[in-house]
């Protein structure tokens, strides 16, 4: 499959979109930028909603839009969920998902029970949109995005009008679906912890434009985004071996290992792993300690924001880099300078997906 | 009641109806038309042109006497003017005096009060809802039906219900482009009239009376209906 998009407009107002992607197959895309970059846009254009001249979309050979084409949203079959109003107030959670089974173009995909199952709505069939709470309406929209059996699906800030409690709630489920299905993903999102969570390729956009291209693990470490408080880094390991006396799984990360606490995994298999920035702290010494991640690294950049009460040092470990909040302070009595060794203890280790 | 009364009710009830049926496969489309206007980003000019000048043209009956609106019509209906000319030739009969030309211009009259409730209830419609649907397969045709009329059923009540008990209140222009033909064009309100000149108060108690009782009851059924509709869609 593939999927490009060339866009240039200029809207009332003077916003100029100027773009020119191609998205990756089978992949969470996540375009990331912050309000007003014009992200919406360019999945509206994605979708058909907003019929613009001087655009071109085409998937899989197939044009969507051109000079003389234009395929309407109802034809393009595309799981879209917006960031709020999605549902069809005067039909129950079932009428709902009935809507888009019954308007479906091909067959395969999730059947209803498979769907059901991966959001977890079996107990919410009977209810209205209304008597719904807000992480439940977007769990039930995201169900009748897929019932209708997309070949494509386009998320918009989908958490963004959820607080931080019902967007934890929902995470896991988009996780669980996204290892469920076979159909590219595009996520947009101004929120770094959702983009670290979910994305496999980030785009960054700014003022339009397409700005930056990356993978999430190097995504995660560079770029202004890192002196966010939500910054972690996304690395990449490989499982050793369970350790079952603790209930602990040892992962092999570049020449050395992190111990973390999974569950089923198999040994040998490659799964990604998030580490906060605010969970490392660094030390010259390897101090005895209850922590139990413990590895040498060398400082690579220090980003001090000159203001404020923390600063953010980038390490480097073999090929790959973790990121350490740490306060202003202690940069300036510690002295760390770029290019020194140093052992970074990390607290938390969050395990997020399997991936290829 | 009398028999030639009784004609008189069967022929405005007809009227009514008609008009009615006129005004939703018209109306609803104009309604409709109307309503894009405040999210249509990427119409033309002209198109909004031609909706700010075709929104008052809508609501022109309000305002004016039925009388100017029936006068205009009646010229217009005239053999000798090209619409009349045409329907002459079409169907072989004049359309002034006639009852397709009351419903006619009944359909006119009565627009506005068809035409507007349906405009608003077309409007307040959130745009992400019929997106929703189209991109879930939904085509415009069964957008329409399967999203906005389930969801505009209050504003298709009201407007229906206006629109019919409107025209059967109606007497200045059925006067100026109907005249007073039994079973053609003399409806319940040219027959009270005629009762009144002919100094029958008996009978034009009978058809005042009963015209009062129907506006009444429709009224409140119109409000009750809309009161439960409101209370069962709140949508937050």
């Amino acid at each position: 499959m593939s999927l490009s998009i060339q866009a240039r407009v200029v809207r009332e107002g003077g916003f100029e979109l100027n773009v020119d992607v191609d998205f990756p197959d089978r992949e969470v895309s996540a375009l990331f930028g912050a309000s007003g970059s014009g992200k919406s846009s360019i999945l509206r254009i994605l979708a058909g909603l907003d019929h613009l001249p001087g655009i071109h979309v085409s998937f899989n050979d197939t044009v969507w839009q051109n000079e003389t084409i234009f395929v309407p949203p109802n034809q393009r079959h595309i799981g879209y969920v917006f960031q709020h109003l999605n549902l069809f107030p005067h039909l129950s959670v079932s009428g709902n998902l009935d809507y888009a089974e019954t308007r479906r173009q091909s067959g395969g995909g999730l059947s209803r029970q498979d769907v059901l199952d991966i959001l977890d709505l079996s107990s919410l069939l009977e209810k209205l949109p209304r008597q719904l709470s807000g992480g439940e309406q977007q769990r039930v929209a995201i169900a009748r995005a897929l019932l209708s059996n997309p070949d494509l699906i386009v998320m918009d800030e989908p958490l963004g009008s959820l607080d931080q409690a019902a967007k934890d709630r929902i995470l896991p489920y988009l996780h669980r679906l996204h290892r469920s299905l076979e159909v590219p993903i595009i996520y947009v999102s101004h929120a770094l912890d959702e983009i670290l969570y979910f994305a496999d390729t980030v785009f960054e956009i700014a003022a339009g434009k397409i700005t930056g291209t990356s993978s999430v693990i190097d995504f995660s470490v560079s770029g202004s985004h890192i002196n966010q408080p939500e910054a972690a880094a996304i690395v990449s390991c490989r499982v050793n071996s369970e350790n079952e006396q603790y209930s602990l799984t040892e992962l092999q990360f570049e020449d050395t290992h992190l111990l973390v606490s999974a569950g089923q995994l198999t040994i040998g298999e490659s799964v990604r792993v998030k580490i906060p920035a605010r969970d490392v702290s660094l030390s010259r010494q390897r101090n005895e300690s209850s922590i139990i991640n413990v590895i040498a690294t060398t400082i690579e950049d220090i980003r001090d924001p000159g203001t404020g009460a923390s600063a953010v040092v980038k390490l480097k470990c073999g090929n790959q880099f973790l990121l350490a909040l740490i306060t202003r302070k202690s940069l300036q009595e510690l002295r760390f300078e770029i290019g020194e060794s140093i052992f970074a203890q990390i607290k938390g280790v969050a395990l997020m997906t399997q991936h290829d | 009641m009398t028999e030639s009364d009784l004609v008189s009710l069967w022929l405005t009830l007809k009227l009514a109806f008609v008009t009615t049926v006129v005004l939703i496969v018209l109306g609803t489309p104009l309604a409709w038309w109307l309503s894009q206007r405040s999210h249509a980003r990427e119409r033309g000019r002209m198109v909004k042109l031609l909706q700010n000048i075709v929104e008052p043209l809508v609501a022109l009956p309000i305002v004016l006497p039925p009388t100017v609106v029936g006068f205009y019509l009646l010229l217009a209906f005239s053999p000798n003017s090209l619409p009349g000319e045409l329907w002459q030739s079409a169907t072989g009969t004049t359309l002034a005096f006639s009852f397709y030309g009351l419903v006619l211009g009944s359909a006119i009259y009565s627009l506005p009060f068809y035409v507007q409730p349906l405009q608003v209830a077309f409007s307040s419609m959130q745009r992400e809802l019929i997106e929703a649907a189209a991109t879930l397969g939904a085509s415009p045709l069964d957008r329409f039906f399967s999203l906005i009329v389930p969801l505009c059923r209050r504003g298709f009540f009201i407007a229906i219900c206006l629109s019919f008990a409107h025209t059967v209140g109606e007497f200045g222009i059925v006067l100026m482009i109907g005249g007073n033909l039994p079973d053609e064009t003399r409806v319940l309100s040219i027959a009270l009239f005629d009762h009144v000149e002919a100094l029958d108060y008996g009978r034009a108690h009978v058809l005042a009376g009963g015209l009062l009782v129907f506006s009444f009851v429709t009224l409140f059924l119109l409000y009750a209906v809309d009161r439960r509709w409101q209370n069962g869609t709140r949508t937050t």
